[in-house]
């Protein structure tokens, strides 16, 4: 069973990089890195979401605008793709991520993901992107319903078309099976539903490999959904 | 007993199918069967066995069915939970089977002992007790990632057997609401793959105060002296003290769920004489103590006593400690206030609430006096978490009335009166009201 874990918390609060209070969060992760080892399936932490565009989808020309889907104080600052067994196992993950502790994580199970690296493609000489889909819960994200299906072709058609410049993907349950972590004074606590349920990732999420912001803007255009905020990946191993 | 035998049925069935609709259809068919039967044929000699048979049968017709049918959808077969995660996809409605193999070694259901004696799982491997299933379902029901209120639900249908019209009358809901919060919380079991399974000991601390919770929810919407039929009421109490007692059974060594049952006992020991035959509230002070069930006093002293050697102590067990001095003393007047308001202390320092710095104030108060009290309460009149009750105001008129400020008392109970629910509760602040305002002039205000 994989698990989309969404790292969120009020950015406004977190240490600025270069800084040596960035350099300790970094290293926390890189334990839980270490702790988690095979159960992290990818893991990537954006950039602040100042450098956000949201692209939505009208009746003419999709709207391009700068910063995050919903302006909240709580933004994602990153997130992982997590392998475990049980919703438990999840959890349990999920409580040692920093972001647990000082934010929340939100446990989205997965429907399927793919990511063509892993598969052998080598990484582009890109700069790269993630698209989440964002918008209203349609029939359509009820998967197994013929919306979802639709859907599932579209996504497809999108995939065809758009050839290497998408790396990886995967789609998600409806929201009612999230399942948010947090820690505090040490306790976990565990609570049905999203963070924030008008703020929160609605069907799944591409990774996106583009020259630059235009690029990868167009590239959003086509994806068949309501709402896409791009993001760009902050470039840890560089 | 029927309910009983569903739950402990259930329990069973949902392990090996690793799916509860599943479990949940076969034994309402067994059921059915067993209405059918049974009148004609007579009842058999051991019926709960009997149930678990015709369950496991109907199951497995189903499973034959459904795997010819979606053959091609099959996932590894597997004989432990998750619960989900069996299948790639979602499960459509009625699909939520998770593929057994038809026959052979790994067939789920051919190793379910009929007698809910300990069969064989495979070989060399010991089938978990019937009772082992009972505690993963509560724990499933109870797992902190379905909302509270979707938990209770759960346990009541899949634990205790109710229907869910009869869940939604307990609980004044439009049978749609409660059809549909079980039909999601199912849906989440299975897609997020919550476990079938007690929590290991490292994690019990902190998922078992939701079951324990689950059970008090269960057992005060039944007390609670607000709207309803009062049968239905009676029987949600019964079905609190049931799971209390199944949760001591399932886990001797908690203190915490020995200290739930002795506080369950306690209050619904005193059932019959906290409302007078009019249905007014009766006031602990003012209730005939004869009218006290002593079995149950008697038993959940013994059990609270079983709980503190463990040296454990938790909120529950202080409850109980609480509601057992009130239950022990031989009238109001010779209550222990002192070891009460101690006691009330204690919790406010491991359950630290609002709420509890309420009852200590008038603990305090009858152990040092009104004024101690007042100032007890004084501490805690501003948290907005009392704000919108209406004992806050309730409780401070009266300790303004035991000093002697009717003036005061009397804004108090005004203000008491306009947040109370319940009719009782009105009726009672209405002759406080009446009392402090009588001949002081004050009545015309």
């Amino acid at each position: 069973m994989r698990y989309l874990a969404l790292l969120g918390g009020d950015e406004s609060a977190g240490a600025a990089a270069g800084t040596p209070e960035f350099d300790a969060v970094m290293e926390a992760y890189m334990r839980f890195g270490d702790n988690a080892g095979d159960a992290i399936v990818t893991a990537e932490a954006l950039e602040p979401s100042s450098t956000a565009t949201t692209v939505r989808h009208g009746d003419f020309e999709p709207l391009v605008t700068a910063g995050p889907y919903a302006e909240t104080i709580e933004v994602l600052g990153g997130f992982y793709v997590l392998e475990a067994e049980t919703l438990d196992d999840a959890i349990e993950l999920a409580r040692q991520i920093p972001a647990a502790s000082d934010g929340w994580v939100s446990l989205r199970p997965m429907v399927d993901w793919f990511d063509k690296a892993a598969e052998g493609a080598g990484p582009g000489d890109t700069a790269r992107y993630v698209a989440f889909i964002y918008g209203k819960e349609t029939e359509g994200d009820q998967p197994g319903t013929p919306a979802w299906d639709e859907g599932l072709a579209a996504h497809q058609r999108f995939m065809d078309t758009a050839g290497d410049a998408v790396l990886a993907g995967g789609a998600i349950h409806p929201i009612a099976t999230a399942t948010t972590v947090q820690v505090r004074d040490g306790e976990v606590i565990v609570t049905d539903g999203p963070y924030a349920e008008s703020a929160e990732v609605v069907g799944g999420f591409y990774l996106l490999g583009a020259a630059d912001r235009d690029e990868a803007v167009a590239l959003a255009k086509q994806i068949p959904a309501e709402a896409i905020e791009l993001r760009p990946i902050m470039e840890l191993g560089a | 007993m029927f309910r009983a035998e569903s739950g402990r049925v259930l329990a069973t069935l949902a392990r090996r199918l690793g799916d509860l609709d599943a479990a949940e259809d076969a034994v309402q068919e067994a059921f059915v069967e067993a209405m059918r039967s049974w009148p004609r044929r007579g009842v058999p000699d051991n019926p709960g066995a009997w149930i678990m048979t015709t369950a496991r049968n109907r199951a497995h017709d189903r499973a034959r069915r459904e795997s010819r049918r979606a053959a091609k959808e099959r996932a590894a077969s597997t004989l432990y939970l998750p619960l989900s995660a069996l299948r790639a996809g979602p499960l459509g409605p009625g699909g939520a089977w998770p593929d057994p193999e038809p026959s052979g070694p790994t067939d789920p259901l051919a190793a379910i002992d009929p007698t809910g004696a300990a069969g064989s799982v495979g070989p060399g491997a010991p089938a978990p007790e019937p009772a082992d299933d009972q505690l993963r379902l509560i724990f499933t029901c109870c797992h902190p990632a379905l909302a509270p209120a979707a938990q209770v639900a759960l346990t009541l249908r899949l634990v205790c057997g109710l229907q869910t019209a009869e869940i939604a009358r307990a609980f004044l809901q439009a049978e749609a609401t409660v059809a549909q919060r079980l039909v999601r919380a199912k849906a989440k079991i299975r897609t997020a793959a919550i476990p079938f399974r007690v929590p290991p000991a490292h994690l019990l601390p902190e998922r078992l105060p939701s079951v324990l919770a689950c059970i008090y929810v269960v057992f005060s919407e039944g007390y609670a002296a607000s709207a309803g039929d009062e049968l239905v009421r009676r029987g949600l109490c019964d079905e609190g003290v049931r799971l209390a007692r199944l949760a001591v059974e399932l886990m001797p060594d908690e203190p915490e769920a020995r200290g739930l049952l002795a506080l369950l006992l306690l209050q619904d020991s005193r059932r019959d004489a906290r409302l007078s035959a009019d249905g007014e509230l009766v006031l602990l002070e003012d209730q005939d103590r004869r009218r006290w069930d002593r079995d149950r006093i008697a038993e959940a002293t013994w059990q609270l006593e079983r709980a503190l050697l463990r040296r454990r102590p938790g909120p529950y067990q202080l409850q109980a400690a609480i509601a057992g001095l009130h239950a022990t003393a031989a009238s109001w007047d010779e209550t222990d206030w002192p070891q009460i308001a101690a006691l009330y202390g204690e919790l406010a320092r491991v359950a630290p609430s609002p709420v509890v710095e309420l009852n200590r104030a008038v603990a305090v108060s009858f152990a040092e006096g009104p004024a101690a009290g007042l100032a007890v309460l004084d501490a805690v009149a501003d948290d907005p978490r009392l704000a919108r009750t209406h004992r806050l105001p309730a409780t401070r008129a009266d300790l303004l009335r035991r000093v002697g400020r009717s003036g005061e008392a009397a804004d108090a109970y005004r203000a008491a009166l306009a947040l109370a629910g319940t009719a009782p509760e009105r009726a009672f602040l209405r002759r406080r009201l009446a009392e402090v305002t009588a001949g002081s002039g004050d009545a015309i205000r």
